[in-house]
């Protein structure tokens, strides 16, 4: 848009001293002008300030962990954790596309997402061919990530193939369209169900899919299936069933360059299909860092999966080695020093945490 | 018989009395051009300005204006360099002038592409914020094009009486006003659209902060376009940019695209704050001489002196700005980021930076140098020959203007397409030919109309660039609800093509009109 301003006018001229008229009458003071045209000024100042603050406040996005108090005694210094999801209420549409992407092969419409007190489902309506949608992450994770979902497949079974999938894919399929992805899944075909570990390479809607790992089909396959999953996108990739080891390879060619996002997703074969996903949370693949501990304390977290012990070194830290499977949860510290413990219940726990004590 | 004492006496005398002539038939003179006219028309004539010592009538003029404030209530001056008669074309400092006049969305153009960020092409990462950004985009440029154009038109000419009063008061009753306005109207589309169930939480706050922060920048810089501060628009924006593409730089091969907008709106926000403590201590501060002004208008006087070039704002960047929400589905009752016409069209857009170049130049030349110059050298019994001067420089003016706007054009549909293989946000434009080419001509004609309201704008003839902008807003109304049926990308094409023909070819016959019946009246313009 062009402004034609008005040109800029001169002063008014210099007396005529040969005639004795004067100076211009109209050049006097007026009282306040320049303390009004100062607060004009100040305010216009303080108008931006405003501007800038209310900006960042309104555009602060909202977080997908949600917060986390500790138990007495402890402070939380450093999160690890980049999602925590479970998915045990129903959560509306516009909430969750506050942190998910809905998209897929299939037409908006035919493809779904709800947020149910039985967990996320994802699922499409009846459809012509091979077709699927899926809730992807908004935000990445670095490759040193652990990432986990339960996943549920409807009870019944198919002739024709559907899918319900977990895959951990490089984020910059939505830059370059090039798809490389590490998937575990529940295939349903011919009536008969497995679970399967793959890795896939493609551009947009070509990726092939080489299983590195799979169930024979089996009429009475596992309906729910905790997942856990571990990668560096390039040679390592490790999968859990539960605290059950399925995959594990340090060798494996994959070229799938960090940042990874989470898909939750369903494919189908012509038919509607439903996937649920629960419990999902995805977190730094590090020790739980606990600070401020007198040296030489012993420290016993009890996991789901177990008690995990540490001892404090010289400088009062102590790192808990938690397993994959559970290195997000809720459980019980005990921290014991010349005899004396202290316990701390109820302590929600993250890979990557950095915890102080005391 | 005359001495020197006594013929610098009586000359005095003279004017003192040509003076009191003027002011007895004009009270507030605006120049000295207006002066000479009345004078002509009081039966002074070039002899008579003569006898009384002047070298010609204008001079004469010249004279008379500087003694005006001792009797009338005039403050006004001009101060017209003599410059040649002969038309001339702008040069290519008026061309660069021209194209930082356009230089805020150049950068901004440039950075979303070399950003990677997809609102300008059809790489949509997430269409939620998408829809967002691009409708808060159109809300804030709906809502504040009014109040900068009345803003253009009257602070210029407050800040020429050194009255930092009405300064204050003309951008309080636009840039301040214009900002209220439009952080209610995204209140009212985001609050509704969260309502409706089709936006989310955080892109509710999002889309406010985005319309306001873009509506603040728009403003901000309307006191640098009024000031042409170029050096300083360049800083900031470039600086914005540069912040922007640091930040880019720094987060790797991958950026994420929700921080990315989010810092984007930020880095707006903070350059529209940056232009507003600056317009509020430097360009619009005026000399404190704080003299009372004998006139100062009330708020509605005020209101009804900026109404026609208000209205003209809403109607210009309506013709930019409906398309698009035509596009996104409006007429359907829905909003969903349309990425093929943003991508053809924004595509397009690329045909006005050279038109709005000329644009600029030609309107800066016609009214810093050309007019005063003519003004100076024609008298009202040789209306005619100023008539033919004027009618010369519209013709050649326009001709080049369509030149430029031919040649850059087809530069546009012939590059463009083979683009999309180096260029992955323009990868799918080679598969849209038409609709580019159509939004090509759209634009064309959109800155040919643009061309015309311009120079009638500096002619002080705001009704005539309304009544174009009027008539370009009806086409493009007909031209989208007339092809609705063809899908909204079809019908905001039409209803662009449509409404930017019919502004372009009402300006431009009311330009010609204009400028056929040209007379000295446009001393006012100066």
């Amino acid at each position: 848009m062009i402004i034609a301003p008005e040109p800029r006018l001169e002063p008014a001229p210099a007396p005529y001293a040969a005639t004795g008229q004067g100076r211009d009458r109209r050049r006097r003071r007026r009282r306040g002008a320049s303390r009004q045209a100062g607060l004009w000024r100040l305010e216009m100042t303080l108008g931006a300030v405003v501007l800038v603050a209310l900006t960042v406040v309104l555009t602060t996005w909202p977080s997908q962990v949600p917060a986390r108090p500790m138990p007495p005694g402890l402070a939380l210094a450093h999160s690890g954790l980049v999602v925590d999801e479970p998915f045990d209420r129903a959560v509306p549409d516009g909430t969750l596309l506050d942190s998910y992407v809905f998209n897929g092969s299939a037409h908006p419409g035919v493809g779904w997402v709800a947020g149910t007190a039985h967990g996320l489902e994802v699922g499409v309506h009846p459809h012509p061919g091979w077709q699927g949608w899926f809730a992807v992450t908004l935000h990445s994770a670095p490759a040193a990530t652990v990432w986990h979902a339960v996943v549920h497949r409807p009870a019944g079974t198919s002739e024709k193939p559907v899918e319900a999938v977990l895959a951990v894919q490089s984020a910059s399929t939505q830059h370059n369209g090039t798809i490389d992805y590490v998937v575990v899944s529940s295939l349903t075909v011919h009536g008969r169900s497995t679970w399967q570990v793959g890795s896939a390479h493609g551009v947009v809607a070509d990726a092939v899919t080489r299983f590195l790992w799979r169930q024979p089909l089996r009429r009475r396959a596992a309906v729910t299936q905790a997942v856990t999953l571990r990668t560096d996108g390039r040679h390592d990739l490790e999968v859990w069933f539960g605290d059950r080891l399925v995959y594990r390879s340090t060798t494996l060619d994959m070229h799938d360059p960090p940042p990874f996002q989470a898909y939750l997703e369903v494919q189908a074969e012509g038919r509607p299909y439903v996937a649920g996903f629960t419990d999902f949370w995805v977190t730094a693949d590090a020790p739980v860092t606990v600070r401020g501990l007198a040296p030489g304390s012993r420290l016993v977290l009890s996991t789901g999966d177990g008690p995990v012990r540490a001892v404090a070194d010289a400088g009062g830290v102590a790192e808990l080695h938690v397993p994959p499977p559970v290195l997000s949860g809720t459980g019980t510290l005990v921290v014991t020093r010349d005899g004396a413990s202290r316990r701390y219940a109820g302590l929600h726990y993250a890979g990557g945490d950095v915890i102080v004590a005391g | 018989m005359t001495t020197a004492a006594f013929d610098t006496g009586g000359r005095e005398l003279g004017f003192h009395v040509a003076a009191r002539t003027v002011v007895g038939r004009c009270p507030a003179p605006l120049n000295a051009f207006e002066v000479a006219v009345i004078l002509e028309t009081c039966g002074y004539t070039a002899t008579r300005a003569r006898s009384l010592g002047a070298q010609s009538l204008p001079d004469l003029a010249q004279h008379v204006f500087d003694l005006v404030p001792l009797y009338a209530s005039s403050v006004e001056r001009e101060a017209a360099e003599p410059v040649s008669v002969k038309a001339t074309a702008p040069g290519l400092v008026d061309l660069a002038r021209g194209f930082a006049y356009s230089s805020p969305w150049l950068v901004s153009l440039a950075t979303l592409l070399i950003a990677g960020v997809s609102f300008w092409s059809s790489d949509v990462a997430i269409p939620s914020i998408a829809n967002t950004v691009t409708l808060a985009t159109a809300v804030a440029l709906l809502v504040t094009g009014p109040f900068i154009q009345a803003f253009g038109r009257r602070a210029s000419f407050y800040i020429g009486l050194d009255d930092q009063g009405m300064v204050v008061r003309i951008t309080r009753l636009t840039l301040e006003l214009g900002l209220a306005a439009t952080l209610a109207a995204c209140l009212v589309v985001f609050a509704g659209r969260d309502l409706l169930g089709a936006g989310t939480p955080a892109t509710t706050r999002l889309g406010i902060a985005a319309g306001v922060s873009i509506a603040a920048l728009q403003l901000g810089l309307a006191a640098f376009y009024v000031r042409r501060a170029f050096l300083a628009i360049g800083v900031v924006v470039l600086t914005g940019a540069g912040a922007l593409l640091l930040l880019v730089a720094r987060a790797g091969s991958y950026v994420d695209p929700t921080m990315l907008v989010v810092w984007q709106i930020r880095l707006v926000a903070l350059m529209a704050a940056v232009c507003w403590v600056m317009s509020a201590w430097w360009l619009l501060r005026v000399p404190p001489t704080d003299h009372a002004p004998l006139w100062r208008p009330s708020w509605s006087a005020l209101g009804r002196a900026v109404a026609p070039y208000a209205l003209y704002g809403v109607a210009f960047f309506s013709l930019v700005v409906l398309p698009q929400l035509v596009s996104c589905g409006v007429l359907e009752g829905r909003y969903s980021f349309n990425p093929v016409f943003a991508m053809t069209s924004g595509t397009a857009l690329v045909v006005l930076v050279p038109l709005l170049a000329q644009t600029v130049a030609s309107t800066e030349r016609l009214v810093v140098q050309q007019l005063p110059a003519w003004l100076t050298q024609f008298t009202v019994g040789e209306v005619g020959g100023f008539r033919e001067r004027v009618r010369q420089y519209w013709r050649s003016q326009l001709a080049m203007l369509l030149g430029l706007g031919v040649v850059t054009a087809a530069a546009v549909l012939v590059v463009a397409p083979t683009l999309g293989a180096k260029v992955p946000l323009l990868a799918d434009l080679g598969h849209y030919p038409g609709l580019l080419a159509a939004s090509v001509a759209g634009y064309l004609l959109l800155g040919t109309g643009l061309f015309a309201a311009q120079l009638l704008f500096s002619l002080s003839a705001p009704m005539r660039p309304l009544a174009a902008g009027g008539a370009g807003c009806a086409a493009l109304a007909v031209g989208s609800l007339a092809t609705i049926g063809f899908g909204p990308t079809v019908s905001a094409t039409a209803g662009l093509v449509c409404g930017a023909a019919a502004y372009a070819v009402t300006a431009v016959l009311l330009a010609r009109d204009a400028f056929a019946h040209a007379d000295l009246t446009y001393y006012r313009t100066l």
